[in-house]
């Protein structure tokens, strides 16, 4: 196709009010806390998206009721109140600087029918992080984005999908507040996926941690161990 | 990761931050990174376009972010705007929520209304979704993903799997319907008074 594209609207030939329409709607741009969910369910360095994004002229969100925080102290604040070891640095540095904020799922190999999944037990014990109250909501939206996926990819029989997102679960949210589904949902993954071995054992583990949990009857039942 | 990075961290007073376990990013995280930062508030806008809250568009917003990360190999560097738009209508449309129809007599002295109470600019957004919502939706898909994101022609034909002309003709319809349903918006305006 050779013809070129017109002009947009907003460019050439819009009304005044057109234009304040059209303009509004382009720049119309999702609240620092929605920024940092999204970023947090997708497992990207939420420090990264917020230093990319343009100044917009208008931000809507669940907290925004008519308010309009310039972005730059909104992202200050979200960090200084998470306790994030983030800083300012951060947002100051090219993201494709060697990052200690960029996304580590490296580590997890890329999941094959026959890889190891991390542990359901308690893993390797981390830094504790300073997440506060304010931060927690947010995270409470990401992880359960990231927990339906994984059972949506589960009930579509794709089970190395969810074991992918459920090991970004596990990266994402060390101390998260759905762990024992996050485990519960591996076990049942890698039963149906025939690593009935694995799945027993951290099938085992997980009674063992979580003897009173209402997700022990759907591990047992994923393990074979009817009772 | 976030939560996994900030562990690996370690803070030192005014120093400059170090990992403790040096991880680097793989190259399709980092493509992934770079693809949320350059496009996640194009898809949330065209999200919101369609009618979805702000936190409804976020959450399809996610969910198409975690689609192209296990489809990145399928996607060309210079298609990634238009993959990520066919995916958000698609996981628009799968999440089954229906866009507001408002009736265009029936809300519009209301919302005009209403809308004095908010900040100018929110007002202005839910005016153009309100117009929006009187355009057919299959022309006005393609009005928003050209006037309001600026996508290219060409772009949006492979969002939206549709042929380049079948992009011109409805652009050309969607402006008709969207400049006759805002010059209505202006009568209303004017005898509300609002400014």
């Amino acid at each position: 196709m050779t013809d070129r594209d017109p002009e947009r609207l907003r460019v050439v030939g819009a009304t005044d009010l057109e234009k304040r329409l059209l303009a509004a709607a382009a720049s119309e741009a999702p609240s620092p806390e929605l920024r940092r969910r999204m970023a947090r369910a997708v497992g990207v360095a939420a420090s990264a998206a917020m230093a990319a994004a343009p100044t917009p002229a208008l931000a809507t969100g669940t907290a925004a009721a008519g308010a309009s925080w310039p972005l730059v102290s909104a992202g200050v604040l979200v960090l200084a109140v998470a306790g994030a070891a983030v800083g300012w640095s951060r947002l100051h540095r090219p993201i494709a600087a060697p990052a200690a904020a960029v996304r580590t799922v490296a580590t997890n190999p890329p999941v094959a029918p026959v890889a190891p999944v991390a542990e359901a037990a308690p893993v390797i014990a981390r830094t504790h992080r300073h997440v506060a109250p304010a931060a927690r909501a947010g995270d409470l939206r990401a992880e359960i984005a990231l927990l339906d996926a994984a059972r949506a990819a589960a009930s579509t029989g794709d089970g190395a999908r969810a074991l992918t997102l459920l090991r970004r679960y596990d990266a994402t949210f060390p101390a998260g507040t759905f762990r024992p589904e996050s485990a519960a949902l591996q076990i049942e993954a890698l039963a149906r996926l025939g690593q009935i071995d694995r799945a027993r054992a951290l099938g085992q583990a997980f009674i063992a941690a979580h003897p009173d949990s209402p997700l022990v009857a759907r591990v047992r039942h994923a393990i074979g161990d009817l009772r | 990761m976030f939560g996994r990075s900030r562990a690996a961290r370690q803070v030192d007073g005014g120093q400059r931050l170090r990992p403790t376990t040096p991880a680097p990013a793989s190259a399709s995280d980092q493509r992934l990174e770079q693809m949320f930062v350059a496009h996640h508030a194009m898809v949330w806008r065209t999200l919101r376009r369609r009618g979805l809250t702000a936190d409804a568009a976020a959450d399809a917003a996610q969910q198409t972010f975690l689609v192209a990360a296990e489809r990145l190999d399928d996607i060309q560097p210079d298609s990634e705007r238009a993959f990520l738009v066919g995916t958000a209508l698609r996981v628009a449309r799968s999440m089954g929520r229906k866009t507001l129809r408002w009736q265009l007599e029936e809300d519009m002295d209301r919302r005009v209304v209403a809308a004095q109470d908010h900040a100018a600019a929110r007002a202005a957004v839910e005016l153009c979704d309100l117009a929006l919502s009187n355009v057919d939706p299959d022309v006005a898909e393609v009005f928003v993903l050209f006037e309001l994101e600026g996508l290219s022609s060409p772009e949006i034909a492979a969002s939206l799997e549709i042929p380049l002309g079948t992009v011109a003709s409805r652009l050309r319809r969607a402006r008709e319907q969207f400049r006759r349903v805002v010059s209505r918006l202006e009568t209303a305006i004017r005898r509300e008074g609002a400014p």
